[in-house]
């Protein structure tokens, strides 16, 4: 009987040591991020039977758990990913808005004071001052085209070395995982079933973690191993075992970083069009769809403003009384092959045709009756143009030498992509500016003076800044540039409020989490008030047991 | 709601952090006093002040040209007046040398000084503007219009082109006139063209001629009389000319003004969309600094809250 109430007393003590220490663990623990705040399971111990009444034998632990919602940590996780996806987006397209729109360094400001320059030379054509100024003047534009190309080019690089950190930082918290998940394993069959809380808690915040880089599917396993999968099923933790990405150019440009999944002997799948979310696929979004855009929507232009100048430059007549030449450096159309086979010859057949895509040329071997080459624009694969085998292929502006070529080989084919940075100046000398409009016979008749103040061209070169010769004749330099503006502002803004309300969404759903599982320090004072009166209770349960004891030896001693 | 310290701790510092952000920007505002500080801001604001300010641009490109081409009228204009002054001298001169009480001698002095006109003609025909070139050569405009050869016929070596200056989207006016149209199609008598240079020519050598006879000064007096109509009809040719002028000078000056008008139109349109509403703005700025101010004051009190205190 005596030793029943000691027992009992005993049980009392160590169960609220147990629950000091836990609400010590939680104190100590308060600050800790992804920390689960945990619980004492007390549960009274089976009674025992004496004749006609269950005694009561004192209280057990039933197990130590942490406070947990799992749909609550899901909600965290798809809220994190979507944050971190669209506040990285917000990041860089709020430097390609402010970028294209500095009147420093924006396009509109040159084109407005190189086509002022050109009005000034039909005022006064035979001005060489005011055609130095125009030769200038579109130095200056050629200048500003490469700078803008430049500087999204740098951020191109910046895009593709984050790609390749974040690849790295993902391949590091994978082998994380399946390191938990192994200790996991480990620690639960070791205790019999027992959740080992401390290390659900850290793989938890390694999901949570790895989500904030990358959209991720979670699957729980029966032995508490957790399979991770990115993409569309791309499996990167399985158990105890991490598959790795990389990140490396995978296609014809060798300046595109991609993203692949490392299989067996050494071969590399490309999934970088299956990962979507989190800071990864902001950047793929941003490279795509953002920077890609804006640097091809320049480069049209550039093509635009070179081509379409040169075409009325060429129906004029110089100072000296020549036809006129080319005024600007047009630029190239940038060709890529799959293989090293040769290249097609690609030339622009008509500037107005021409859009802001890029080309996927490629042999057909099913169509027609000896196979077709077919063309198809990257972004959304529409086939835009097909030629037989060996005969020039028409579309889009383009026209595509298609002999000579190697059937089993693909061609990247970019009219526009590069076109900023090529754009230069073709004329030097200033006299050379054919303002005057050209004329076979005069030019033929050498008794005819050069009518050096005839400014016919020079107005229609002039009149080329209002002209509606781009994408079919429906805009002009200037609104091309003004739709570019529009756009990607539009895109940032929406980008900004996307972020905006992310941000919000996950502050929700951390709080949440915060609410179910987070520690409040008063909570926990009042907790450790209790256990502590609880345990001095129980210890005078023991005592009283001891003075019962002494009461028995003491009447029987008498 | 259960709510833990970390969250408590969390949304103080989240809400400092927004004031923030939000007392920053509008600063950003005040410091550069526009609206838009990016396209994102406003996109179609964005936009439409970029049209704004091309249209400004052209507009002040459509002034600059005014300018150069009202010059250029009114260089023309007063070459043709001072022709115009020349031909009445002439006209005067021819009225003189006709009169009976005229000898051989003093007629060939007549004829002398309206030689000297016709050189006077000459040279005001070959006018050049400030920029060295001929007012009256069409678009050869390097080329000396008027050659005068060893027997004193003088030749139009330029051309009937005509330089035109835009002044407006949709509105170019001619900068001159060809020597050929000013000085040389000129309705004589028989309804042929005839230049100016001969009608003198064909003066100074009828005053020339000695007069002997009857016959002979009627023939002078018939001579005189179509020399004459000739110089009127020239008179009149001229004094079209310079109409012709001034009404393009009018033209020029109303076009103007007009632009001017678009100017200021654009320039407050440009400025109501893209400038700051100071007012506005200074009020959301204390508005903000008050919340902030809030924000960390609630902070620190909160913290200080703790039931440790009181264990």
């Amino acid at each position: 009987m005596g030793s029943d109430i000691l027992s009992i007393g005993t049980s009392g003590l160590a169960a609220f040591q147990r629950g000091l220490s836990t609400t010590g663990h939680n104190i100590a623990n308060a600050g800790t991020e992804g920390y689960s705040r945990q619980r004492v399971d007390l549960n009274t111990r089976a009674p025992q039977f004496a004749g006609n009444a269950y005694i009561g034998k004192g209280v057990e632990v039933g197990g130590v758990n942490r406070v947990f919602d799992q749909f609550v940590e899901n909600q965290l996780r798809t809220a994190t990913s979507a944050s971190a996806q669209s506040s990285v987006f917000h990041d860089h397209a709020k430097r390609v808005d402010s970028l294209l729109a500095n009147a420093d360094s924006g396009l509109a400001v040159g084109l407005q004071r190189f086509f002022a320059a050109a009005q000034d030379v039909a005022t006064d054509p035979t001005s060489v001052p005011a055609r130095q100024v125009m030769i200038a003047e579109a130095e200056s534009l050629t200048g500003r085209f490469a700078s803008l190309h430049e500087q999204l080019d740098g951020q191109r690089t910046r895009v593709n070395g984050q790609i390749e950190t974040t690849v790295n930082e993902i391949n590091g918290i994978a082998e994380s995982l399946a390191e938990v998940n192994a200790g996991i394993v480990a620690a639960t069959g070791r205790g019999g079933g027992a959740a080992p809380n401390d290390l659900l808690d850290q793989r938890d915040r390694l999901v949570r973690e790895l989500a904030e880089h990358v959209n991720v599917t979670t699957v729980p396993q029966d032995d508490g191993a957790l399979n991770v999968f990115v993409g569309n099923g791309q499996s990167l933790v399985i158990g105890s075992n991490a598959s790795e990405l990389v990140a490396r150019p995978l296609g014809e440009d060798p300046l595109q970083v991609g993203v692949g999944l490392a299989g067996s002997g050494g071969s590399v799948t490309d999934i970088g069009r299956f990962l979507t979310g989190g800071r990864l696929g902001a950047l793929l979004e941003v490279r795509g769809s953002l920077l890609d855009r804006a640097q091809n929507d320049l480069g049209l232009i550039a093509q635009g403003l070179a081509r379409e100048f040169n075409a009325q430059h060429a129906e004029g007549r110089d100072l000296n009384g020549e036809q006129g030449g080319d005024f600007f450096r047009a630029p190239a159309v940038e060709v890529r092959g799959s293989g090293s086979g040769s290249l097609p010859g690609v030339t622009i057949d008509d500037v107005g045709e021409l859009t802001a895509d890029d080309y996927r040329l490629r042999f057909n071997a099913g169509a027609g009756e000896d196979g077709r080459w077919e063309l198809r624009s990257i972004s959304g694969n529409r086939l835009v143009g097909e030629s037989d085998p060996g005969n020039a292929l028409v579309a889009a502006g383009l026209n595509i030498d298609t002999s000579d070529l190697d059937q089993g080989e693909s061609f990247l084919i970019r009219p526009t992509r590069n076109a900023a940075a090529q754009i230069g100046i073709a004329i030097g000398d200033p006299r050379s500016i054919a303002a005057a409009e050209w004329n076979e016979d005069d030019a033929a008749d050498a008794a005819t003076p050069i009518p050096v103040g005839d400014n016919r061209n020079a107005l229609k070169l002039a009149g080329l800044q209002d002209a509606r010769f781009l994408s079919g004749g429906t805009t002009s330099l200037e609104g091309s540039y003004n739709a570019m503006i529009g756009e990607v502002g539009t895109r940032t803004r929406q980008a900004e409020v996307s972020a905006q309300a992310q941000s919000r969404l996950l502050d929700e759903a951390r709080n949440q989490r915060e609410s179910v599982s987070g520690v409040n320090l008063d909570e926990e004072a009042a907790n450790l008030l209790r256990y502590q009166q609880a345990y001095q209770a129980a210890a005078q349960v023991i005592a009283v047991s001891g003075t019962l004891f002494d009461t028995l030896l003491g009447a029987v001693r008498r | 709601m259960r709510v833990s310290t970390t969250q408590i701790f969390q949304n103080g510092v989240d809400s400092i952090h927004r004031s923030q952000q939000e007392l920053s920007r509008t600063q950003q505002q005040l410091g550069s006093g526009e609206r838009i500080l990016s396209p994102s801001d406003d996109p179609s604001g964005a936009v439409q002040s970029l049209q704004l300010t091309s249209a400004i641009e052209k507009l002040e490109q459509y002034e600059r040209n005014s300018l150069s081409l009202q010059q250029r009228l009114r260089a023309s204009e007063t070459v043709v007046s001072s022709v115009v002054d020349g031909l009445q001298r002439v006209r005067e001169l021819v009225v003189q040398g006709n009169n009976g009480s005229q000898t051989n001698e003093t007629r060939a002095m007549i004829a002398g000084e309206i030689r000297q006109s016709l050189d006077e003609l000459v040279q005001l025909a070959n006018s050049q503007d400030a920029n060295g070139e001929y007012l009256f050569a069409g678009l050869s405009s390097w080329t000396r219009p008027f050659e005068v050869d060893a027997d004193g016929n003088v030749a139009y070596q330029g051309d009937d082109g005509q330089r035109s200056v835009q002044i407006s989207p949709a509105r170019t006016v001619p900068a001159g006139d060809s020597g050929e149209r000013v000085f040389e199609d000129i309705p004589n008598g028989d309804g042929d063209l005839q230049p100016l240079f001969e009608t003198y020519a064909q003066i100074v050598k009828t005053l020339e001629k000695p007069v002997p006879d009857q016959q002979s000064r009627e023939d002078l007096n018939a001579a005189m009389a179509s020399g004459l109509g000739d110089l009127d009809r020239a008179l009149g040719h001229l004094l079209e000319v310079r109409t012709d002028l001034g009404g393009r000078m009018k033209t020029v000056e109303t076009q103007n003004r007009i632009n001017e008008d678009q100017l200021l139109q654009v320039r407050t349109a440009l400025s109501e969309i893209r400038d700051l509403d100071y007012a506005e703005a200074i009020s959301r700025f204390n508005l903000q600094q008050t919340a902030l101010q809030a924000a960390q004051q609630t902070f620190v009190q909160v913290q200080r809250l703790s039931l440790f205190n009181f264990l």
